[in-house]
């Protein structure tokens, strides 16, 4: 794996061990007395971040003066061997995932679940339209007849709601 | 004859649960997805869990546990089928039986292969039941035993065995733990009941267990195996499979039995699972074994030794989850997560105030293991279908579904938010290391521990001596720290070895790159 990844992870972890310290020092203790009270474990907790991390810091630059390659022995999960692997295409479905949570109000499950399938699976490499169109047209529209419809879940629909609404379709979610 | 009483009333109500017809349903909707889970590889028992976690909040806790272990129990099984068949195992668990099975499976032997995984699993599996029952029963004793010390050293002892024993780094581990305890301050403080870090009107109940355990587990998997696009289905070919004779399965009971042993009490180790399980119990039984020098070359032994103790160490990490309330692995940190959500407690009452809870284990194993005794040799050629499936479409399909499955638990959109930004963190967090099953499992445990040990140590007259001092909190403080040993040996070993691949490659060269 990448060390500068690993170490810029580790400065994270710090930073985020930091900024907890932070926060907790400005919490109005409780009430009710204990000995640790409302700040007692995130301090700890905040400790214990900083500390890891200092320890993974100090690991990653002791080892880099000895050996100046970028990349070191793997830590984490493994790739498929013998697979190509993109960060990439990794991040930009993940980019795409948060992108469809931020557009179900507003466009509504019915128009935003095939736009998110179709995006992510042009990332993916899938090209045959029939495959896109099948995937993406039967997932979302099996999946809106049996939550909505079946179990009552109110889904999101944005501006199809009123269309649906007067369709007799129950179970709708007027977007206010 | 208390011991054969104890053991038979759960056995025997759990029996009494499967004549619901619902219930054989849930098993069988159950049975069905966890073969094909775990036929197809990259999706573990963590993944299968998550993806279904959210649709459990309709079901009542009793369908919810038959029906997530009925998912365990045939995924166990299928992760055998592509091991077999092309040398790529469904889990991690079954790689023993990728090296023997695809052996056989290129002497033309598949029948022999599939034949003994198949029964070999059931076995280890049945065989565990009463196992799991004999030792579940008596933890659930310790209730009364138990007070505040005890069970904030037990939360302790949970989550230091799993940061010991998941990843290659301790630190790393820690790092892990603590983040997770941070994301579970959110929200009410446990004593006072006034806010803690909650910024915004969204965060003042605090972050949904739920979202977070599944964005950490089942997501960050998801977004990890988005990084590479390939098919499985290159390597599918045709093939002939006839079921094998008794006089072929019975050399394969000796290690079958050994395997199931093995299996239920690894498996009760938190933090182990079932690939430890399976690994010892293949490595005990070669050294048993007449013909040691056939493993690794299509020994049916191994298969048998293998398959029967991953299976079995599905009631092995029931025992310290449902007994104690420590999850034994990243898919019970799950299924304790689904109870969570359902208003039941994590800890040595669980069983005792819920014993339907223990029934409903025993249902959803038995259940399922004769479903896949009906069922499981007919699906072993179907799951090659399975496995043609485009792996791309899974993918996008499964996170899609998640996104669903969460927003249903409680139709609030920041919920689904959460799980997704949970998942892009446990992205990161699976790529360099740092362990996602100590994260949940302490999102999971983190409300327990704190309050164990603040309500305690008022209950204490605040002396945190007489907090620790008690005997059952030391021994179990004790156990943590031969646990945290054990993850500091580990980390110095993989050190070890990071430093003898460097010393022995160029700079930059022969290193195992990701």
């Amino acid at each position: 794996m990448d060390r500068r990844a690993d170490l810029a992870l580790a400065v994270a972890v710090v930073g985020f061990g930091g900024v907890l310290f932070v926060l907790t020092s400005q919490l109005e203790p409780g009430v009710y007395f204990d000995p640790v009270g409302k700040q007692g474990l995130p301090y700890i907790v905040s400790g214990a971040l900083v500390a890891s991390g200092l320890v993974l810091v100090a690991r990653r630059l002791a080892a880099w003066a000895r050996d100046p390659s970028d990349l070191v022995y793997a830590e984490g999960a493994e790739d498929e061997a013998g697979q190509p692997a993109s960060v990439r295409q990794a991040g930009a479905v993940m980019v795409l995932t948060l992108g469809y949570v931020v557009i179900w109000t507003p466009l509504g499950y019915l128009i935003a679940t095939p736009i998110y399938l179709v995006s992510a699976l042009l990332v993916m490499g899938v090209r045959s339209i029939s495959v896109l169109a099948v995937a993406a047209l039967s997932y979302t529209i099996i999946t809106f007849l049996v939550f909505s419809q079946l179990l009552g879940v109110r889904l999101p629909l944005g501006p199809l709601s009123e269309l649906l609404s007067s369709a007799a379709l129950t179970a709708v979610w007027k977007h206010v | 004859m208390d011991w054969l009483s104890e053991l038979a009333d759960p056995l025997i109500a759990g029996a009494a649960l499967l004549g619901d017809l619902g219930l054989w349903i849930l098993v069988l909707i159950g049975v069905l997805y966890g073969v094909v889970a775990g036929a197809m590889p990259g999706i573990g028992s963590t993944l299968a869990y998550g993806l279904v976690l959210p649709f459990t909040f309709v079901m009542s806790p009793v369908e919810a546990v038959a029906f997530l272990l009925a998912i365990s129990v045939a995924l166990q099984y299928g992760n055998s089928i592509p091991a077999i068949l092309l040398a790529v195992p469904g889990t991690p668990a079954a790689v023993l039986t990728a090296l023997d099975g695809f052996a056989l499976h290129r002497r033309g032997e598949t029948g022999l292969a599939l034949g003994i995984s198949f029964t070999a699993a059931l076995i280890g599996q049945v065989i565990s039941i009463p196992f799991f029952v004999l030792l579940v029963v008596p933890l659930s004793g310790l209730a009364y035993v138990f007070l505040a010390p005890e069970l904030f050293a037990l939360y302790l002892f949970g989550m230091v065995a799993i940061v010991s024993l998941t990843g290659k780094n301790l630190f790393k581990g820690i790092a892990a733990a603590a983040f997770g305890l941070s994301i579970a301050f959110v929200g009410l403080d446990p004593m006072n009941f006034t806010e803690r870090f909650a910024y915004i009107p969204e965060l003042r109940g605090g972050l949904s267990v739920g979202p977070v355990t599944i964005g950490l587990l089942a997501v960050s998997e998801l977004f990890r195996q988005a990084r590479q696009s390939f098919q499985w289905n290159a390597l599918a070919t045709e093939f002939v499979a006839k079921f094998p004779s008794w006089a072929q399965i019975r050399p394969t009971l000796r290690p079958t039995l050994l395997g199931s042993v093995v299996g239920t009490l690894v498996g009760a180790i938190p933090g182990a699972g079932s690939t430890p399980a399976a690994l010892i119990a293949y490595q005990q039984s070669q050294m048993w074994s007449k013909t040691p020098e056939e493993f690794g070359k299509g020994s049916i032994e191994g298969i048998a030794a293998n398959e029967s103790a991953q299976n079995a160490s599905n009631a092995g990490e029931l025992i310290p989850t449902l007994g104690l309330g420590i999850p034994g692995s990243p898919s019970m940190v799950l299924l304790l997560a689904a109870l969570q959500i359902q208003g039941l407690i994590p800890g040595p009452l669980l069983i005792r105030e819920t014993p339907e809870l223990l029934h409903a284990a025993v249902a959803g194993m038995l259940g399922a293991s004769v479903l896949l005794l009906i069922t499981g040799w007919f699906m072993a050629r179907a799951m090659l279908r399975a496995i043609s499936i485009n792996r791309q479409v899974v993918i996008v399909l499964a996170l899609a579904a998640v996104a669903l499955g969460v927003f249903s638990i409680q139709f609030r959109l920041f919920d689904v938010l959460v799980c997704m930004v949970m998942g892009v963190i446990g992205y990161f967090m699976l790529r360099y290391g740092y362990s996602v099953a100590a994260a949940s499992l302490a999102v999971v445990l983190a409300s327990g521990f704190e309050q164990q040990l603040r309500r305690g140590l008022n209950l204490f007259d605040n002396s945190i001596i007489s907090f620790l001092s008690r005997p059952i909190t030391l021994l179990i403080v004790a156990a943590s720290l031969i646990f945290l040993y054990v993850g500091v040996r580990r980390t110095l070993a993989f050190q070890r070895e990071e430093r003898r691949v460097r010393d022995g490659a160029s700079p930059g060269e022969g290193f195992p790159v990701q």
